[in-house]
């Protein structure tokens, strides 16, 4: 059921009706669980039981930690809860990509090995899920939270459906106090929990969809097309990837604010970004975060000699890389970001380069390195993507897209661009507020509307879902 | 809190903002049951539209659905029925509809003869999966051509076929621009640009039609899955739909409909019933095949039609699935139509009409 679709509309209404309609704040929680298991389950039903199963052992884990005061008890119960959860994530998203990998490597000495030709079905938002049961088990080990003594609080958490698929990832300091607080119908929280789905509704249906017809055929047969089509086409699945998962991350905190929770903001602004370590801090935030808490930092982070603070960034953006997909050339997307990252770090700007008056350079400089990166993580091939990379810095002849096509794509371009620069400049807040309420609800019905009436034939899933 | 977030302001933005969507929506509908044709159900305009450029209406019309477009070569047919008749004027025109249930032939009879332009023969499809009261192509319908009276009308059927008409009803009355976009998108288009639209590919579940049952549309194998792995997917769906069988409902009533005002205008019906591959024929249990028998005699009895069965008249090696002929089946089928039943019906149709 994706959230845009018209399945996706009656099921919200149900859900929102329904819980508004309970006056008890348990059986609110309840509808809510029950709510998001039938959401996951129109997937598939069995995999509801693997994240109950997940859930409950780190519920079950994290309170034993409460009540144990042995350190050793307490570091085998999270050496046991971590352990099955990236199991778990191992099993179902990377067992094939390791044993391929392994008999690829045996090959290479004559071992004459098939390639495995069974596939295990990957459960939705498992990246995601384990994630958070990760961070819940670690904080309440660290005593950063209490465990949630109420189950319903704790599968609430983990289940709450705007986020259970594709993020933001939540912390449990973020979350559970907020399970605690009495919810009552609000119709502040309500608009601004439509404006926010409306706008990441626009980026989805109709931006990153649309840019779907210029991006799919080039990374395809990126042999077939010209230098200019791939310059055209690289810098539309920047922003198709990031109006897809940052439309997803708006419209799940939009949807979480109708029932008066509240979720992390993922993205703020990431292609204006000076840097490429800028851009990871306004880029998926949520994950960039949990990196930095939860990897980064437990290797060391920066508190070492040079060389180990490099190879501590290294690794953790190859762990990102890898937390994208089971692939090569996502460890080596990974890589890139990392490499990049500890030369920005080991080669600071010079002062004339920082100068403010270059800030716009800076930012292009940044998009050129972020493009180059992308090109590595949406070809099929790393040979694909070095054939890309040499292609777009020679004249290549080729095939071009339809003119109509190549409006579309610079259209699309020029729409976020835009937006970046009033993010940037505007005051968003102060703009809305001189709008008569009449009037803003004209336009939201209107923008509704308009992107109803604007979506392509085929809408793709979610990006990010496949991670 | 900015002033549109305090909460009066957001209740009244919300609310304007519902009232507006509902009030937008009516007439959504509104516009959905009045765009024209051409927006909304392009293959009917395209069907309409060629068969308003023949001076005179065609002497033969077939009106069924893909089933009959596959089969039925109008190139093939139409030379045949001249030469075995020996009447150089006859044209064969074809009316079938991807996804034409028996509503939708209906609809293409009413709106053919509405100029009082009649054709002499139509040759009109009949299956006992297409009479089913449990219709599983009425969600296309539902979309393309249903008005919301005729959702109000065809409740009780909508109600008992597939959950997925049911949700394309809602879809389609609750947020049609949506659902109807891309015949909206067409149609603004055709005003914006002048230019004819393309009609919206893969809205038909069909393979390869085009606007035309040209001989150049129709592959002689299609790209994708074999014949039996096509027929093995439908099975468990026809079988689905010939659960519980029965007939009475509003599709059998929409082909009695056409049948009789077929009669009234004077023009004679052959009830065709079209290839199917043995493995789909086998469905047709007597719990079926009973019903749909007095079905189809009520039909003869009544109105006078004739019946020809040429379900089991084709090798399983000619169809692309269940129910579309290949190449060599639209070949074979079309000739031996034309020399069995066509040809002859035309020639003593012109010879009553010479007594």
């Amino acid at each position: 059921m994706l959230f845009h679709s018209f399945a996706f509309f009656l099921f919200f209404l149900v859900t929102f009706a329904g819980y508004w309609a309970l006056k008890d704040p348990r059986q609110r929680k309840g509808w809510l669980v029950i709510a998001s298991c039938v959401f996951y389950g129109t997937w598939n039903p069995w995999l509801v039981f693997l994240i109950l199963f997940t859930a409950a052992v780190d519920y079950l884990v994290a309170l034993r930690l409460m009540t144990t005061e042995s350190p050793s008890t307490r570091r085998a119960l999270l050496a046991l809860s971590i352990s099955i959860s990236l199991t778990l994530l191992v099993f179902f998203k990377y067992a094939r990509f390791l044993a391929s990998s392994t008999i690829f490597g045996l090959n290479l000495f004559g071992a004459h090995l098939p390639s495995p030709t069974w596939e295990i079905v990957l459960p939705l938002g498992i990246s995601f899920y384990t994630f958070e049961t990760i961070s819940y088990v670690v904080d309440v080990y660290r005593r950063r939270v209490a465990a949630a003594t109420n189950i319903l609080d704790y599968a609430l958490y983990i289940l709450f459906f705007p986020h259970l698929i594709a993020g933001p990832i939540i912390r449990p300091s973020f979350f559970l106090p907020q399970t605690q607080t009495a919810k009552h119908f609000d119709w502040a929280r309500l608009q601004l929990g439509a404006q926010y789905f409306l706008r990441g509704l626009f980026k989805k249906a109709v931006l990153a969809d649309h840019l779907a017809a210029i991006v799919d055929p080039v990374f395809a047969a990126p042999a077939t097309y010209s230098t200019s089509m791939i310059w055209l086409a690289v810098p539309c699945y920047a922003v198709q990837v990031y109006c897809d998962f940052s439309g997803y991350s708006d419209m799940a905190v939009g949807a979480a604010h109708a029932f008066g929770y509240k979720l992390p903001i993922n993205f703020n602004l990431p292609y204006f970004s000076e840097s490429v370590g800028e851009f990871w801090r306004r880029w998926h935030i949520t994950l960039s975060t949990w990196l930095r808490d939860y990897v980064y930092i437990p290797l060391g982070g920066s508190r070492g000699s040079s060389a180990r603070t490099y190879g501590n960034l290294i690794l953790t953006l190859v762990i990102c890389g890898l937390w994208h997909g089971a692939a090569w050339n996502f460890v080596v997307f990974g890589l890139y970001h990392g490499v990049i990252l500890s030369l920005e770090r080991a080669l600071p700007l010079p002062a004339v380069l920082a100068r403010r008056s270059l800030l716009p350079l800076r930012i292009a400089w940044t998009f050129l390195l972020l493009c180059a990166g992308l090109v590595i993580f949406r070809a099929h091939a790393l040979s694909d993507a070095w054939l890309m990379w040499r292609r777009a810095v020679s004249t290549s002849e080729g095939q071009h897209l339809p003119q109509e096509l190549v409006a579309l794509g610079l259209v699309a371009l020029a729409l976020v661009f835009a937006g970046h620069l009033f993010g940037h400049f505007g005051d968003a807040k102060r703009w809305l507020e001189r709008i008569p309420p009449a009037a803003m609800g004209f336009g939201m019905a209107g923008v509704f509307l308009l992107i109803m009436f604007l979506m392509p034939q085929d809408s793709a899933p979610f990006t990010y879902f496949q991670f | 809190m900015p002033r549109n977030f305090h909460p009066r302001a957001a209740r009244r933005c919300i609310l304007t903002a519902a009232v507006v969507f509902v009030i937008a929506t009516l007439l959504g509908n509104v516009l959905v049951d009045h765009c024209p044709l051409s927006a909304r159900f392009p293959e009917a305009d395209l069907a309409l539209k060629a068969w308003r450029a023949h001076i005179s209406a065609p002497g033969i019309v077939f009106l069924g659905s893909s089933r009959t477009g596959y089969s039925a070569s109008v190139e093939i047919i139409g030379p045949k029925v001249r030469q075995i008749s020996g009447d150089a004027a006859v044209e064969v025109f074809s009316a079938a509809i991807p996804v034409g249930d028996p509503l939708t032939m209906n609809f293409m009879g009413s709106h053919l003869f509405a100029d009082g332009r009649r054709s002499k023969i139509a040759v009109v499809e009949i299956t006992p999966d297409s009479v089913s009261r449990r219709n599983r192509f009425l969600d296309f319908a539902v979309t393309r051509q249903f008005t919301f009276r005729d959702i109000v009308e065809n409740r009780g059927d909508i109600c008992h076929s597939t959950n997925k008409t049911l949700s394309r009803v809602l879809s389609s009355r609750l947020t049609p621009f949506y659902t109807h976009r891309l015949a909206l998108q067409a149609w603004a288009r055709e005003k914006w640009s002048g230019s004819e639209h393309v009609i919206p590919s893969g809205d038909t579940g069909n393979y390869y039609y085009d606007g035309i049952w040209g001989q150049s549309s129709i592959p002689q194998e299609l790209p994708g899955p074999p014949p039996m792995m096509r027929i093995e997917e439908d099975l468990p769906r026809v079988r689905k739909q010939l659960a519980d069988y029965e007939i009475p409902g509003r599709t059998s009533a929409a082909l009695e409909d056409l049948v009789a005002r077929c009669h009234r205008d004077g023009i004679k019906v052959i009830l065709l019933e079209t290839p199917m591959h043995s493995a789909l024929r086998a469905l047709f249990v007597p719990s079926v095949s009973q019903p749909y028998g007095q079905f189809v005699r009520h039909l003869q009895d009544a109105y006078g039609c004739q019946f020809v069965d040429f379900s089991d008249r084709l090798s399983d090696s000619m169809f692309f699935d269940g129910v579309h002929t290949n190449g060599d089946g639209r070949a074979y089928f079309s000739a031996l139509f034309a020399e069995e039943v066509l040809g002859p019906v035309w020639r003593a149709e012109i010879g009553s009409r010479h007594e």
